[in-house]
Order: structure tokens, then sequence, then C-alpha cells
């Protein structure tokens, strides 16, 4: 299951550190999906998580000096999307907090559904909107990301600790609770 | 099932997703429950996430082959992580990676940007505001309509854009300003070619000498910017609030002098936003595509999202659409729009959310539809509406 990354090297990473956008490219094109769709577990929409995966690969690019080697590239990437993420969510509910809400008639279905909407509210919504299996629905918000990073994209538990921002316990503790909520769907 | 006693030991029905706690510890020691055990569900877990050697894995495959029951388990495992995550559909690393380059594009006109010098002497040129403080005296008593040799003017039906001379500042710069009355909107092409859509109640002042030596306008309300590009000669607008700079770029402003409030949201480009009330350039704020500034009493605050573009450029081209907003911030909004007053008999009434789109000019109506929609008594007595409980 563990999803590896193809066509990056560290001398591909040493190029793109050294200015050449072709390499970077490359970097994008490995991860720019899984990322966006990390991110979207933490929004709601879509549209949000390609947002903030762009501005992330902006700020990458701009200490591009500082891309970490092959090995650590996945964590560090995977940590600065969940940072921007965390950044943009609370953004969002200081403004909803002060301020009217205004929206353009037609756009109002996309624009609302870019809304980011902070984390207890996506709980309810994604249950709420009955689009997701229920399987998901049992599982939290933090778990589905250890679920990605952890048995897709195939991180230790020490890279998933650091990308979420947790201790290395509580990482290996969030994995197995995941699993044991999946199994307890599966038998139900 | 075999997984039962881990399930029910773990508590999975009121589940919380806490870090360590004492509850959270493993299971230990059920004898008749291979799942129980610690040490299988490390090699489950190492085993689905490829965090194993070549021998681990195969010792592990060989066990499971032997046993049908819990290598059926690991596979609906591996089953249902696939399904729990989202998908991959729709979604074009090539399409990503354009809209990646196109962030990095507009990175780069920053870095041609902001050449600091000058800057402070445009600035100063443009205050005080008195010139705001009576807008629409101003244009009332000056009630020409032209158009103007520097400016082409398109005005939608209904609107009528004012000119009148600027009485010459302390800089002694002639500027003409451009206003527009309640619910009113109004398109200017600039001499450079630039575009400017105005919102409701709002007043543009653009010096004589605009184009020459700069590219300077003074704002009061709200505005859609579609800038030319002129590397040699950035645009900048100021307004009571902010001053933004821009080489080529399409943006809003909304800067109400009355407001407590500035807003500047970004669609395309990249542009430098400055605190009027603060004179520390350092402190001026780089906002890019879908980048929204607010500029309070506190300084900037910097939020992303492309509703926030959406929204301000539907308010300057005349729609006012309300989503669940609060009475209170809504009837300030249509007393602009409507050159209208409000007078509200309970206080309640400031609470109630309202959800509507107006984009109709005419108030006669007004007054009933807030009724209908909010469930109120409501009156108009010429300007003034009363909105009552029913």
């Amino acid at each position: 299951m563990p999803h590896y990354v193809s066509g990056i090297s560290n001398e591909l990473i040493s190029r793109a550190r050294a200015g050449d956008s072709k390499a970077y490219d490359a970097i994008v094109l490995a991860y720019v999906v899984d990322l966006v769709r990390f991110a979207s577990i933490m929004l709601k929409s879509r549209e949000g998580a390609e947002d903030v995966v762009q501005e992330v690969f902006l700020q990458v690019w701009m200490r591009r000096e500082s891309l970490p080697a092959m090995d650590r590239l996945g964590p560090y990437l995977y940590r600065a999307t969940r940072n921007r993420v965390i950044d943009t969510v609370r953004a969002e509910t200081t403004r909803k907090r002060h301020y009217t809400q205004f929206a353009a008639e037609g756009d109002y279905g996309t624009s609302h559904a870019s809304v980011m909407i902070a984390r207890g509210e996506m709980e309810e919504a994604n249950k709420a909107s009955g689009i997701l299996g229920t399987a998901i629905d049992a599982l939290t918000e933090r778990q589905r990301m250890v679920l990605m990073l952890r048995y897709e994209q195939g991180l230790t538990h020490a890279q998933v600790a650091e990308v979420l921002g947790i201790s290395l316990r509580a990482a290996e503790q969030l994995a197995k609770r995941a699993l044991v909520v999946l199994r307890s769907q599966i038998q139900s | 099932m075999v997984f039962q006693y881990l399930i029910r030991y773990t508590g999975v029905s009121n589940y919380t997703d806490v870090e360590n706690t004492d509850e959270d510890r493993e299971p230990d020691g059920l004898p008749d429950d291979p799942f129980a055990n610690g040490q299988i569900w490390d090699r489950i877990d190492r085993y689905l996430a490829g965090d194993t050697s070549p021998d681990e894995r195969a010792l592990f495959e060989q066990q499971l082959a032997s046993d049908p029951e819990q290598s059926a388990i690991v596979e609906q495992l591996r089953e249902s992580i696939h399904r729990a995550l989202p998908t991959r559909v729709g979604l074009d690393a090539q399409v990503l990676l354009q809209k990646v380059r196109a962030g990095l594009a507009d990175e780069e006109v920053q870095s041609v940007e902001v050449p600091q010098v000058g800057l402070e002497a445009d600035h100063q040129r443009y205050r005080p505001y008195d010139s705001f403080a009576t807008p629409k005296k101003s244009w009332v008593s000056n009630r020409i309509t032209i158009a103007l040799a520097s400016a082409v003017l398109l005005v939608g039906a209904g609107s009528i854009v004012h000119f009148g001379m600027q009485k010459p500042g302390i800089q002694q710069v002639a500027m003409r300003t451009f206003a527009t009355g309640a619910g009113e909107t109004a398109k200017l092409t600039l001499r450079d070619g630039s575009e400017v859509m105005l919102g409701p109640s709002t007043s543009l002042s653009i010096p004589d000498d605009f184009g020459k030596t700069s590219r300077a306008v003074a704002l009061d309300g709200a505005a859609f910017f579609s800038v030319t590009q002129l590397e040699s000669n950035p645009f900048t607008v100021s307004t009571s609030r902010t001053q933004v700079r821009v080489l080529g770029t399409k943006f809003g402003v909304r800067s109400y002098v009355d407001e407590p409030m500035a807003t500047v949201a970004v669609e395309s480009g990249r542009v430098s936003v400055m605190d009027t009330g603060s004179d520390d350039e350092s402190l001026a704020m780089i906002a890019g595509m879908n980048d929204v500034a607010r500029i309070d009493a506190a300084g900037i605050t910097m939020l992303h999202g492309m509703q926030y573009v959406t929204e301000l450029e539907a308010f300057t081209q005349g729609r006012l659409v309300f989503v669940d907003a609060p009475v209170s911030a809504v009837l300030p909004e249509l007393a602009r729009w409507y050159d209208v007053k409000f007078r509200v008999t309970s206080s309640e009434i400031n609470d109630l959310l309202l959800t509507a789109t107006f984009n109709n000019r005419s108030a006669s109506d007004l007054a009933h539809a807030l009724g209908l929609v909010l469930n109120l008594e409501a009156t108009r007595n010429g300007r003034v509406i009363t909105l009552a409980p029913r």
C-alpha cells in the first residue's frame, strides 16, 4: 500500500535548491495530488485544498535552499501543508466571527463550498451531508490523516508525529485506534 | 470475532481523539484473541505501512496464509483504509502543476516590484482626506455629467458619474473626483488603460498629472481595479486606512471613511498593502492571488480564499448578497445602497439573520421585501424604513 514517489532523487532536489525550476516541477508533480488529498481531509472543499497546496509550493519555492533530502521531503511537505491549513482555518474562523458575509449571487454555491470550516464544524458537516460512508463517519479527521500518512504514504510513526505535531506515542496510538475503528466498521 | 475484545476495551462507541491518556493503554493479554496481543498489532501496522524488512514481510505473509481469518481481516483493513481516504479521481497532477506555476509567476512579478522611492511623497499628497469628508456635497453642487479626455466613462443604467474640481490642496495638486451615489456603480478607463469599477457611494480622486510621474489615486468607498502593467510606474491606491501598491494586477479595495475596517482582495498578481495608521513601511504586507488583507485599528490581517475576491467584485458591480448575516450588519449596508435610513423598534431584531440578494436599484419595495424575509412589520415613510416585530 505505501505509495512510493517515483522520479525524485537527491540530485533532483539539489537542482531545485539551486533554483532549477524544471527540477522543482518534477517535485510538484510527484506530490501535488496527494497533498491536495491530504489537505482535503482537513478542509471541506477540494478547491480550498488546491489553493492551500498552491500556497505551500509557493512558500517552499521561496525557501528552496532549505529543501530537505529525499527521505525527509515527504514529511516536510505534509507538515507545511498542515500548517498552512491551520493558518487558513484560523483566519477564516476569525473572519466569520467579525464580519458580514457577502457572496456573489451566481457563485454562491462554489464560493461557500470553498469556505474553510473549522474542525468541529467539519466533522458535523461531513456527518450531516451523508456523502461519506459510514466507515469514514466513525473516523476523526486526525485518524484519517494518520491512515493516509502511515498506511498509504508509508511514513514512519516518528514522521507522522512530526507532521501532526504530536508525540511519537500519540502517533502510534492514533494509528492503532484508527485501525480498530475500521475493524469495528467492517464487523457491523 | 477476534477483534471484539479489543474494541470493547478501547471503547470505540464513545471514542475521543485525545492524546495519551491512561485509558488509552494497549490491551494487554486477552489470551484467546490473537489481535489483542500488542505484537500482532505492531505487525499488522508495519505490514500495512510497508515498514518491514523483506524477511519480516515474508514471515508475516506466511503466517497470514496459514490463518484465513486473520488474512481476511488484514485485507479488509487494507480495503477500508483505501475507502476512508480522499479519492484521486478528478485530480490531475499536470493541471495542478499549472496552477502552482501561475502562483510562482506572480511571485516573480513581486521581485521586480517594491521600489520604495517616492512612496512617502505620493502618500502625503493625498492626506489629509478633507476632500472625502463631504463627498456628496461636492458632487451635488457640481452636478455635471461629462466624459473627460482623460477618462472614458461607461455608465450603467441609472448611474451617473459626477465630476467636481478639487480645491487646490496643501500640495497644490489639482485632482478630479469621480463619485457615485447610493446604489450606483460606474466604470472608468484611466489614461494608462487601467480600468476601475466604482461601487456605491464611492469617490475616486485622480490627479491631473496621473500617469506622468506616478499613478496614484485616492479612494473612499469600494472599487475593483484592473491595472495595466507598467513596471517603471507602480499604481497606488490611497484611502484613509490603507495604501495599496501594485505593478499590474486585478484587485478590489473597499475602504469607506466611515467604516472601521478596510478590505483589499487580490484576484491576480500581487500587491503591497500598508496600514495608513502606521508609517513603518517594513510593516507592508504582500497579498497574492485570492488573498485578502483587512485593515482596521488592530493593523493588517491576512486571509485567503477566492470567495473574498468574488464578494468584493460582486459588491462593486452592484449586487448585494447576504448569507446568514446579522441584521445589525445588513442595515448599514442597505442604507448606503438605497440611500435610506432604518429605525429598529426592538434590539432583538438586530440579531436576526438574513439571507437575501439585492440587485434591484429601487428602494420602493425594499421595505416590503425585508418585512417578508424577516417576518417583521416593515413600514416606509419617505426615506425612513421602520422595522418592528409583527
